[in-house]
């Protein structure tokens, strides 16, 4: 009966481990594309129309690394999950600027249209 | 015995106020996720019909569920307890994405409306270069024709002068005509009266030397006094 008890234990124990051990597997595994996607990101136009959401990714970043760091596998994940999506927020928030200043550029250029229309309107009545 | 009842009374307090201190420090999950709950479904609201929004209001509310239930799993002594510590990180962490999630739906949102405006502004710019290019197609035309009226005005005042000038030159020519008539009329009259002369010298030098001359001298008239 004691074997049993010990051996269950040691079998939880066991299971328990190897789900940690999975977790921080998963983390470590997303954390390689993740960096590369952020450094790719930090490249393009969100470096200028999204670098709070970069600084946060960053800092995000650097507290999965210290999850790793102190086999934490679950936090690493939460951390990498969040990670992903401030990438995510990153590259919109960049999208959206972009539609935004070609928003501003087209209604310029429409402004500019009308103006000549208008010019040649009355060039025209005279 | 009132001094048992005084002990309980004491240890109460003392129980209470520990429990009251200890959940002022707990953050309040249920009105965290209340909180969330409803700003996901003001945004939902709001946001408009964007696809790409939908989606992730759609996941929003998919991590909100997870904190629920997240915090429904965790709790400790029929809820009198609090949340387990990792209960707690995986609340927290559900939280946090959900409002993630609503910032990341409030800029698909924003880009999606700024895609909409940028199609509408490229609509009316395609109409008003139409219309642009048809006015100044039509300008092109005016002055093109400004210009040939600018010819056929001058061409119409030459036209005048030459018409001025042709009648003139006609009345010239009429004149020079009667003139040339006149002249004829003389030249035949003359013509007549050089072949009466002649005649007549020819009568006279058939006529023996012996006839008296001077009748002859008076019609020897020159043409110019004849006139």
């Amino acid at each position: 009966m004691r074997r049993l008890l010990v051996g269950t234990c040691c079998l939880l124990v066991f299971v328990a481990g190897s789900g940690f051990a999975d977790e921080l597997k998963d983390a470590s595994d997303k954390l390689q594309p993740l960096t590369e996607r952020m450094t790719k990101i930090s490249a393009g136009k969100a470096a200028d129309f999204a670098k709070g959401q970069l600084a946060t990714a960053q800092e995000t970043l650097g507290a999965a690394k210290a999850a790793l760091a102190a086999k934490n596998g679950p936090l690493a994940l939460q951390k990498t999950e969040l990670m992903d999506l401030q990438l995510t927020i990153a590259e919109a928030k960049a999208a959206e600027m972009e539609a935004a200043e070609q928003l501003v550029l087209r209604r310029a250029e429409l402004k500019k249209l009308e103006a000549q229309f208008d010019q040649l309107l009355q060039a025209g009545g005279k | 015995m009132i001094r048992a009842h005084l002990i309980v009374f004491i240890v109460v307090s003392v129980i209470s106020c520990g429990s009251i201190c200890w959940a002022a420090d707990k953050v309040d999950y249920p009105a965290r996720i209340a909180a969330a709950k409803t700003a996901t479904e003001d945004l939902a609201a709001k946001v408009g019909n964007y696809p790409l929004a939908l989606s992730e209001i759609d996941k929003a509310r998919s991590s909100l569920k997870k904190a629920e239930q997240s915090y429904d799993k965790g709790r400790q002594w029929m809820g009198l307890g609090g949340l387990k510590p990792e209960a707690e990180q995986e609340v927290a962490h559900n939280l946090q994405m959900v409002d993630m999630t609503l910032v990341l739906a409030t800029s698909r949102a924003a880009a999606g409306r700024s895609e909409e405006d940028v199609a509408a502004v490229d609509k009316q710019l395609a109409l008003v270069k139409s219309r642009v290019k048809l006015l100044e197609e039509r300008k092109q035309s005016e002055d093109k024709l400004r210009l040939d009226l600018q010819k056929c005005e001058a061409a119409s005042k030459e036209l005048t002068t030459v018409k001025s000038e042709q009648t003139k030159l006609s009345s010239q020519l009429e004149q020079v005509a009667a003139e040339k008539k006149k002249l004829e009329t003389q030249i035949a009259v003359l013509t007549d009266e050089k072949a009466a002369l002649s005649a007549q010298v020819e009568t006279l030098k058939k006529i023996p030397a012996a006839a008296p001359a001077p009748a002859a001298v008076p019609q020897a008239v020159p043409p110019a006094a004849a006139k």
